[in-house]
């Protein structure tokens, strides 16, 4: 047996303990978004009079990269709609974006040509989204929040700090409560040993710890096993897998603003993937090539799917004379509403891919995150205030999550992914068309359609808003920020 | 890696299928001059954390750790 995370245990090794109010483990999106808006949240809270200021606070980021943003890794188009929300002048900021979306293409490929849709589906319509780099976007997000000192509040941003186990409590009810994480030793050879350069990883203790690892995140695998909170979801997690070059390319090979996405060939028969080309700004181009992880043949090379896809009529022109610049790979977390774990327990909360936050139909899932944490952030806010960290407390966020505009949108597009699991049939084709009608994603088979409410509940769901709620209500429960940043 | 005798039976029983989905070539099997593997070679610092082995390692035999912060891949622009 080689198992690399001996070091977990390492007995007899001195760690130092670190205390923390609020500790987000990944420096994605989803939790950026998150400790933005917390410091924008206990801002707001102690501007108000009469309240129970909130002063003292720790809180605590870590990222197992190296630097913020070296371990991102997205397509990337966003939809701005919930970044607006954190910040209304966000191009007046330096937000790098490579350029909103102007032009866009869907194909159907085949091996020398294609069937081009004449009008993109709804769901793949990007105009005036943006393209983005989410690399360049996290260190950005960053960077935001560095420039920002909140009275009463300390932010420390510890990029080279791998999360490598979950720290656990006895509850006196006898369940578990997450109190941090402890981080991995460093200086350590292949085989366990320590070397002369051996620093011990430290346990960082928190109130409340926000899980933003991605998609299969080693901690999650924890959560997980000991808290089953898979339970709740209708289906496992499911995934795809996309690989991602960035090319140079001569200015003329592609408009800036352009976006194509296809499906079909080269994959394999009765296997869904697809692939993208976004144009960064006309002169860098973003290609890659995702392949579905539940697939039946076990063999599917996403890195050859992505060399032969190069190679097409369509393709090719755009990447002559370019060079590669960056690649890299990352499985991507598709599962969506069906597959959507219990979002929070005692001590811990799970935001963006972690919690399967992706829209499949639309390909995207950084707002998601965004809104994921956003929320979050709103309901530590109020676990802060009344010093209440447990399931119960915790828990209002999974309910206003899935009532915000991001739950609606998990919702509707929850049946895309089974639809296409077997790539683009024609019944397929038919469901997809079905759900964009006016059904909230309904599709025939759906062995949901006739939950209500109260299995959802019975379940340990919130059901969605609009099963239970007025139309008037209903435009209420997106959550409004409690403060825009002066 | 779990074991690596499940690695052994996979390679003869499946082709190992970790060494054609992992997108940077971290796994590797090198069979002797009689065709057989004893193991399963793990070149970590391919690894370009995309957990992918950790989802579909068929015998699910891999559970993927991160190695000490600060390694990995060192995207700026993807």
């Amino acid at each position: 047996m080689r198992d690399f995370s001996t070091q977990s245990a390492r007995p007899g090794v001195e760690r130092e303990e670190l205390d923390f109010d609020v500790l987000f483990v990944g420096a994605g999106p989803s939790n950026l978004a998150g400790l933005w808006r917390l410091l924008d949240h206990i801002e707001a809270h102690n501007a108000r009079p009469g309240v129970k200021k909130l002063e003292g606070l720790t809180i605590g980021l870590i990222e197992k990269g190296d630097e913020i943003g070296d371990h991102a890794f997205s397509g990337a188009v966003l939809d701005p709609i919930f970044l607006k929300d954190l910040c209304p002048d966000f191009m007046a900021m330096g937000f790098p974006s490579e350029g909103e979306v102007t032009k866009e293409e869907v194909w159907a490929f085949s091996d020398r040509g294609g069937f081009q849709f004449p009008v993109p589906p709804p769901f793949l319509q990007n105009h005036g989204n943006h393209i983005v780099s989410l690399s360049k976007m996290v260190c950005w997000m960053a960077e935001q929040i560095e420039a920002r000192a909140v009275d009463g509040v300390d932010v420390m941003l510890l990029p080279g700090f791998a999360g490598i186990k979950v720290l656990w409590e006895d509850q006196p009810d006898g369940t578990k409560k997450v109190v941090g994480v402890q981080t991995a030793d460093k200086g350590v050879n292949a085989d366990g040993t320590k070397r002369s350069n051996f620093e011990p990883g430290n346990l960082l203790k928190a109130k409340v710890t926000v899980f933003g690892e991605g998609p299969r995140g080693h901690l999650a695998r924890e959560l997980e096993a000991e808290l089953n909170l898979q339970a709740s979801a209708m289906n496992p997690q499911a995934y795809e897998m996309g690989v991602k070059e960035v090319w140079d390319v001569p200015e003329g090979n592609i408009e800036p603003g352009m976006v194509i996405h296809t499906t079909g060939w080269p994959q394999p028969e009765g296997e869904s993937g697809g692939s993208w080309v976004y144009s960064l700004g006309g002169k860098q181009v973003s290609i890659g090539y995702v392949v579905s992880l539940d697939t039946k043949d076990p063999f599917v090379d996403a890195h050859l799917m992505l060399q032969k896809f190069k190679q097409h009529p369509r393709i090719a022109p755009i990447l002559k004379g370019g060079k590669m610049l960056q690649y890299g790979g990352k499985a991507i977390a598709i599962g969506g509403w069906n597959s959507m774990p219990k979002l929070a327990f005692a001590g811990g909360m799970l935001v963006g891919d972690s919690a399967q936050m992706v829209n499949a139909a639309r390909l995207k899932g950084i707002h998601l995150g965004m809104k994921g944490g956003m929320v979050a952030a709103e309901v530590i806010l109020k676990a802060l205030v009344e010093d209440d960290f447990s399931d119960a407390s915790l828990m209002r966020y999974s309910k206003l999550y899935m009532d915000s505009l991001a739950g609606k949108e998990l919702y509707r597009s929850r049946n895309f992914h089974g639809a296409v699991e077997h790539g683009l049939t024609i019944p397929a084709m038919m469901k997809i068309g079905l759900s964009m009608t006016d059904n909230d994603g309904w599709m025939p088979g759906e062995p949901y359609a006739t939950w209500t409410g109260a299995s959802l509940a019975a379940k340990g769901r919130p059901s969605p808003s609009w099963m239970t709620s007025s139309p008037a209500e209903r435009s209420t429960t997106s959550t409004s920020p409690a403060t825009s940043r002066s | 890696v779990k074991g690596d005798d499940v690695c052994v039976t996979c390679y003869e029983e499946k082709g190992a299928p970790c060494t054609i989905f992992c997108p940077a070539q971290v796994y590797e099997m090198h069979p002797d001059d009689k065709g057989a593997v004893s193991k399963v070679d793990i070149a970590f610092s391919n690894c370009v954390h995309c957990k992918t082995c950790d989802i579909k390692c068929p015998e699910e035999n891999v559970i993927w750790t991160p190695p000490e912060g600060g390694g990995g891949p060192k995207w700026t622009i993807l």
